[in-house]
C-alpha cells in the first residue's frame, strides 16, 4: 500500500497573496469604481440676496443651469433675502425654478426678506422656510404712470404711443393684469395651504415670517440647515454635499473673464498667481464651491 | 469543471467589486426623489375686464352766472385740467375769471361773482380770505371745493424735473384745503379711498352706487372715482361708500363719504379730482355728475349787497343826478320841516364829474354799463345821486326803507343858537345853552343820526329794477360817497342789510390812478394783535386780555381755531402779545408761528423751553422788583397769583449775572414761590431801535382780576411806546 503523499498546506504568504488576489483588490478595484460611478451627492443651494433686475435674475439662471448639469446635485434649495424687483426678470427666475422642479426638488428658504418679486420667485419652491421675524408677501406691483409726449415738428412716430409704448389705460390694465397673475400663482402653488383671501393679499402687505406660515404663504418655521435637510429627503439621499452654487457660478465666471483666479488670498492682486511656496497659503485659502455638511 | 471554477471565481469577482459601488449607491440614495405635480397657472383667471367710456349729451341752460376760479393758492392744476369744467360752464353761459396773484383782494373779487371754485389749492387761505369767503357763501354764493390725493403740494416732480422723495413723501395740501374747508363744517381727510373687491382696473378706482336725493346726484347710476380723499360734513353727504370701500387711514370705517355739502347746501365738496379731469369724466356716470355739478354752480341764489357794487346791478344802468331847487319842497319829503338856505344846482360840482369815469370804467369792467341820464329806463336800473334836500322823486323808495329825513333851515338854527348863548357875565357861568335843531336822518330801526356829515346808500328793488339811492349833505359829500363806490371802500360805515351809512371822510385815492386796486390788507390794522397760543392741552388768557383791553382795538387770533397765522395776517399792527396761557412749552408749535414785526410781550406759565433754562417749579405769588418801570405803573409789593388751571410748572428764568443795557426785571418770583427772586417778568427796550420786548413767565389770567387791566394797560401802552 502506498502511502499518499502528505497534502501540502498552502503557506502565509500564499494565503495572504490569495486574499489579497480574491478578496482585497476586487473590493479595492470596487470601491475605486464605486467612488468614480456613485459620486458623492450634494444639494446645491442657489442664493437670491439681490434686488432683481436683469442681470441679478441672469445669475440665478447660471447658477439653476449648473444645478441642472452638475450630476451631483439632487436637489436644490432656493434662499431668498430680496425685496423684488423688476417683473420679466421675476418671472423668468420663477419659470426657471418651476422646470427644475421636474427633475429635483426645489425647497425654499426666506432669510430675511422675501417681497413682492422675492415671493413670487419662491412661489415655485416647495415646501417653503422663513425665519419667524422674516418679512414675507408684499404681493403686487408698482410703476410709473408713462409719460405724457407732446407733438411737436421735431419728432414723427408712426403712432400716439409709439413713444411711451403705454398709455394710462393701458398702464393700469398692465399693472392689474399682474396683480392678478401674481395672486393666482399664489392661488395654485399655495392651494388649500392658504388661510388669507387673494382680497386680502391684494392689499400688498408684508407679513412677519411666523404670520406668514399661519396664513399659509410659507410652510415652516426653520432656517436654510432645516430647507437643505429637507431637500436631501425630498430627493431621496443622505450623507451628501452643500454646494452654494453662488460662489461655484460667481468663481467661474470671474476666471472666463480671465483678470482673476478662483482663488482668493495672498495671490497677486493683478494676475492671481500664486507666487509663494503652496504651504503658505494654507492660511489664506478659501476653498471655494464646496464645504462639507 | 474548470470551466466552471472559472465562472465562480469570476462571478465572485464581480461580485467584490460590485459590493462597494452597491454599497455607495445605498449609503448616498436610501430613496428617491418623486416629481410631484407642478401646478400651472390659469392665465383665464387673470383677465382684465376692458374699460367703457360714455358721455352724457346735456342740454344746458344759459344762466348768468359768474364763476371765479382760485389759482392763488399754488393750486397743483395742469393747465388744461379743468377744461371738461368749464367747457360746460361755458355752455352755460357762465363768465368765468381767475383769482390769482394778480388778482384784488379775494373779497374784492368775490363782490361780483356767483361761484368760486377753490381746486386742488396747495397753500392755505389767510384769516382773512377765509372770512371773504364765508362772507360770500352766507350771501348765497356757492363754493365748489375739490382735492384729491393725487394733487399734493407742488414739488419738483410737478415742475419737469425727478423729485423721488416728493413722489413718494408728497408734502399733503389737504391742510391748505381744510384752512377753507373747515369754515363751513366740511373737513377733507389725509387719506384716499379704495375697494379691493369692487373697482374699476385698478383697487383705488372704487364705484360709488350709493347716492343721496340731491339734484347734484341726479341721474346717476354709478360714478367712479379714481384716487378720492373721504370727507366729514355736517351737511348732507351726496356719495357715501359700501362697506368694502375703505380708507387707508380710517381703519374699520366703511359708509365713508367722498362728497357732501355743506349744512346751508352752498358748498359743495368732492374728495376727487380725476373725475373732473379727461378721461375719466367719461367712465360710468362721471359725465353726467359733471353736468350736475355745472348746474349747481350756475344756479346760485347770490343775494346781491351793496358791499357788491356795481355787480348789484343785472341790466344796464342809469345815473339820475338829482337837480336841486332852490325852494327845496319839504312837505313832500317826510319829516322835511324847512327848506335850506343854501342852493346848489345839481347834487355834483362840475369838478366832480371826473368821478365819473372811474366809475363807468368800474362798470364796463364788470361786464355792465352805466350811462348818465336824465330819467330812468324803466328797462334799466338806476342810480339816483341827490342831496339830502331834493328828496321829491325818492320819496317812495325812502319812506318803503323807512327813511325819513329832517332839514333845519340854517338861519334859523344858526339865530337859535344866537339866542341861546350865554351872555359873558359872572353869573352865565352856570347856565347851560339850549342846543341848536340839526337837520336829520331818521332810519326805522335804527336810529335818528347827524345829516352833516353823513352819507347814506339805500338799495331798493322794485318788481325786476333795482335801484340805488345815494344821499349825502353837498356835492363834496355825494363826491366822496362816488368814490367809496368806484373803490369800494366801506370804511367807516355801517352796513345793514340794504343800507349803508358812512361819514363823508373822503375815500382814499389810489396813487396808481387808474387802478381801483384796495388798500392791502395789512393796512388800517387795529393796534393789538393778540396771538393766543392754545393748542394742546391747558388754558389760554385770552378771555382776559380782551376784557381787560376793551378800551383798544384788539384783535386775537386763537391758533386752535384759526390756525397758524401767516405773516401777512400778523403783520400791521402797532404790538403784538403772544400769549401761552398755561400751555406746556410745545417747542414743534412755535417753530412754526410766524415773525412778528413790532414790538412784543411772550407771556405764559411756560413762554420758553424749560430745558433751555433753569427748569420750571410751581409759581404762587410775584413780587415788584422794579416799581419805576412803566410795566409795574399801580403794581406794588406782593401780589398773589391765582391758581393754575393745569397746575404746569412756571418756567424758572435765570438770575442775571449782569445788568444789560435797555433790560429791567419788572416782577420777580414771590416769597411763597420755588425759586422766590428768580425773574418773572424780563424787559427789553432798544431805543435805537424803536424795539420793546417783554417775557413774562406766568398766566395773564392768573393775576388777581383788579390788576389784570392795570397790568394789560401797561403792557399795551410800553408796547407802543405811549409811555414817558
Amino acid at each position: 500500500m502506498t502511502e499518499s503523499p502528505p497534502k501540502k498546506q498552502p503557506s502565509l504568504f500564499r494565503l495572504i497573496l490569495g486574499l489579497v488576489f480574491w478578496l482585497a483588490l476586487p473590493l479595492a478595484a470596487g470601491w475605486l469604481l464605486a467612488r468614480w460611478a456613485v459620486p458623492t451627492p450634494a444639494i446645491g443651494v442657489v442664493r437670491l440676496n439681490t434686488e432683481i433686475y436683469a442681470a441679478s435674475a441672469q445669475f440665478i439662471g447660471m447658477e439653476i443651469e449648473e444645478a441642472r448639469k452638475d450630476s451631483r446635485i439632487k436637489a436644490v434649495v432656493i434662499a431668498v433675502d430680496s425685496p423684488g424687483g423688476e417683473v420679466a426678470p421675476t418671472q423668468s427666475m420663477y419659470m426657471d425654478l418651476l422646470n427644475l422642479r421636474r427633475k429635483m426638488p426645489v425647497v425654499g428658504s426666506i432669510d430675511g426678506i422675501a417681497a413682492s418679486g422675492g415671493f413670487y420667485t419662491v412661489m415655485a419652491a416647495d415646501p417653503i422656510f422663513a425665519r419667524p421675524s422674516s418679512t414675507v408677501g408684499n404681493v403686487g406691483v408698482w410703476g410709473f404712470f408713462p409719460s405724457s409726449i407732446g407733438v411737436n415738428d421735431s419728432v414723427l412716430a408712426s403712432g400716439p404711443f409709439k413713444l411711451t409704448a403705454s398709455n394710462n389705460e393701458q398702464f393700469q390694465q398692465e399693472i392689474e393684469g399682474i396683480k392678478r397673475e401674481f395672486l393666482e400663482t399664489v392661488r395654485v402653488h399655495r392651494g388649500d395651504r392658504l388661510k388669507i383671501s387673494l382680497t386680502d393679499l391684494s392689499q400688498g402687505l408684508a407679513y412677519p415670517g411666523r404670520q406668514a406660515m399661519d396664513l399659509g404663504l410659507v410652510d415652516q418655521m426653520g432656517s436654510e440647515t432645516d430647507a437643505i435637510e429637507k431637500a436631501a429627503a425630498l430627493a431621496g439621499i443622505a450623507h451628501y454635499d452643500v454646494v452654494d452654487l453662488e460662489t461655484v457660478v460667481l468663481a467661474r465666471y470671474l476666471a472666463a473673464l480671465g483678470f482673476v483666479k478662483p482663488w482668493s488670498g495672498a495671490a497677486d492682486p493683478e494676475t492671481g498667481e500664486r507666487k509663494l511656496l503652496p504651504g503658505l497659503y494654507l492660511l489664506y485659502d478659501v476653498r471655494l464651491g464646496s464645504t462639507r455638511r | 469543471m474548470k470551466t466552471l471554477k472559472t465562472t465562480l471565481k469570476l462571478i465572485w469577482l464581480l461580485l467584490l467589486v460590485a459590493a462597494p459601488l452597491a454599497g455607495r449607491w445605498f449609503w448616498f440614495h436610501p430613496g428617491s426623489y418623486h416629481v410631484p405635480t407642478i401646478p400651472t397657472v390659469d392665465l383665464a383667471q387673470a383677465a382684465i375686464p376692458t374699460v367703457e367710456y360714455k358721455s352724457y349729451t346735456e342740454q344746458p341752460r344759459v344762466q348768468p352766472a359768474r364763476l371765479l376760479v382760485d389759482r392763488a393758492h399754488e393750486n397743483n392744476l395742469q393747465i388744461d385740467d379743468l377744461t371738461p369744467l368749464l367747457d360746460r360752464l361755458t355752455r352755460r353761459g357762465a363768465a368765468i375769471k381767475n383769482y390769482d396773484s394778480d388778482s384784488e383782494s379775494l373779497a374784492s373779487e368775490l363782490r361780483g361773482s356767483t361761484a368760486f371754485l377753490v381746486i386742488a389749492p396747495a397753500y392755505p387761505f389767510s384769516a382773512e380770505e377765509g372770512r371773504a369767503v364765508v362772507d360770500f357763501v352766507k350771501n348765497g354764493g356757492r363754493l365748489f371745493l375739490a382735492a384729491d390725493p393725487t394733487r399734493s403740494v407742488p414739488s419738483g416732480s410737478d415742475y419737469g424735473y425727478t423729485d423721488l422723495t416728493s413722489l413718494f413723501f408728497p408734502e399733503s395740501a389737504v391742510p391748505a384745503m381744510n384752512s377753507l374747508a373747515n369754515r363751513f363744517g366740511i373737513s377733507f381727510y389725509e387719506d384716499y379711498l379704495y375697494n379691493l373687491k369692487n373697482y374699476d382696473t385698478n383697487y383705488r378706482n372704487v364705484k360709488i352706487v350709493d347716492f343721496a336725493a340731491n339734484p347734484l346726484t341726479e341721474g346717476l347710476q354709478q360714478v367712479t372715482l379714481f384716487a378720492a380723499h373721504s370727507l366729514k360734513s355736517d351737511g348732507q353727504a351726496l356719495f357715501t361708500g359700501d362697506a368694502d370701500t375703505l380708507s387707508n387711514v380710517r381703519t374699520a370705517e366703511t359708509a365713508l363719504t367722498p362728497a357732501a355739502l355743506s349744512a346751508d347746501k352752498n358748498v359743495l365738496a368732492l374728495g376727487d379730482l380725476s373725475i373732473l379731469l379727461t378721461p375719466y369724466h367719461r367712465m360710468a356716470d362721471n359725465d353726467r355728475f359733471l353736468s350736475n355739478v355745472a348746474d349747481w354752480l350756475s344756479t346760485s341764489q347770490r343775494a346781491w349787497r351793496l358791499q357788491d357794487f356795481p355787480y348789484t346791478f343785472r341790466r344796464p344802468v342809469d345815473l339820475i343826478l338829482l337837480p336841486v331847487s332852490d325852494e327845496g319842497d319839504a312837505a313832500s319829503v317826510p319829516g322835511v320841516t324847512a327848506p335850506l338856505t343854501d342852493t346848489v344846482e345839481l347834487p355834483l360840482s362840475a369838478a366832480s364829474f371826473d368821478l365819473l369815469s372811474p366809475l363807468q370804467a368800474l362798470f364796463v369792467q364788470a361786464g355792465q354799463s352805466l350811462e348818465l341820464r336824465q330819467q330812468p329806463s324803466s328797462d334799466h336800473d338806476v342810480i339816483y345821486v341827490a342831496a339830502y334836500r331834493s328828496l321829491d322823486p325818492l320819496q317812495e323808495i325812502l319812506a318803503s326803507a323807512g327813511v325819513s329825513v329832517t332839514l333845519v333851515e340854517k338861519k334859523m338854527a344858526a339865530a337859535k343858537t344866537d339866542e341861546s348863548a350865554p351872555t359873558a357875565t359872572p353869573e352865565a357861568v352856570d347856565v347851560t345853552p339850549t342846543p341848536a335843531p340839526k337837520s336829520t336822518l331818521s332810519i326805522a330801526g335804527v336810529g335818528v343820526f347827524e345829516i352833516a356829515g353823513a352819507q347814506l346808500f339805500l338799495l331798493n328793488q322794485t318788481g325786476a329794477q333795482t335801484s340805488l339811492v345815494i344821499l349825502g349833505e353837498d356835492s363834496d359829500a355825494l363826491a366822496a360817497a362816488l368814490e367809496r363806490l368806484t373803490y369800494a371802500d366801506f370804511s367807516g360805515c355801517v352796513i345793514q342789510d340794504s343800507l349803508m351809512l358812512c361819514s363823508t371822510t373822503p375815500a382814499p385815492v389810489p396813487e396808481t390812478g387808474g387802478s381801483s386796486e384796495e388798500p392791502s390788507s395789512s393796512d388800517n390794522r387795529g393796534d393789538i394783535f393778540i396771538l393766543a397760543v392754545d393748542s394742546g392741552s391747558g388754558r389760554s388768557s385770552a378771555p382776559e386780555w380782551e376784557a381787560a383791553l376793551s378800551g383798544y382795538d384788539v384783535a386775537i387770533w386763537s391758533v386752535s381755531q384759526d390756525g397758524i397765522p401767516t405773516y401777512e395776517d400778523v403783520t400791521g399792527y402797532k404790538a403784538y402779545i403772544m400769549d401761552m396761557g398755561d400751555y406746556p412749552y410745545d417747542a414743534d408749535l412755535y417753530a412754526e408761528l410766524p415773525y412778528m414785526e413790532g414790538s412784543y410781550l411772550v407771556i405764559g406759565e411756560q413762554p420758553s423751553d424749560p430745558a433751555y433754562y433753569d427748569g420750571a417749579a410751581p409759581l404762587a405769588d410775584l413780587q415788584v422788583e422794579d416799581g419805576t418801570h412803566p410795566l409795574a405803573n399801580g403794581l406794588d409789593g406782593t401780589i398773589t397769583l391765582l391758581d393754575s388751571n393745569s397746575g404746569t410748572p412756571a418756567l424758572i428764568q435765570p438770575v442775571q449775572d449782569s445788568v444789560t443795557e435797555g433790560l429791567s426785571v419788572v416782577l420777580a418770583r414771590g416769597p411763597a414761590s420755588e425759586n422766590a427772586g428768580t425773574p418773572v417778568l424780563f424787559a427789553y427796550e432798544y431805543a435805537d431801535l424803536d424795539f420793546r420786548y417783554a417775557l413774562a413767565s406766568f398766566a395773564f389770567y392768573r393775576l388777581p382780576e383788579e390788576l389784570q387791566t392795570t397790568f394789560a394797560v401797561n403792557v399795551v401802552e410800553w408796547l407802543m411806546n405811549q409811555t414817558p
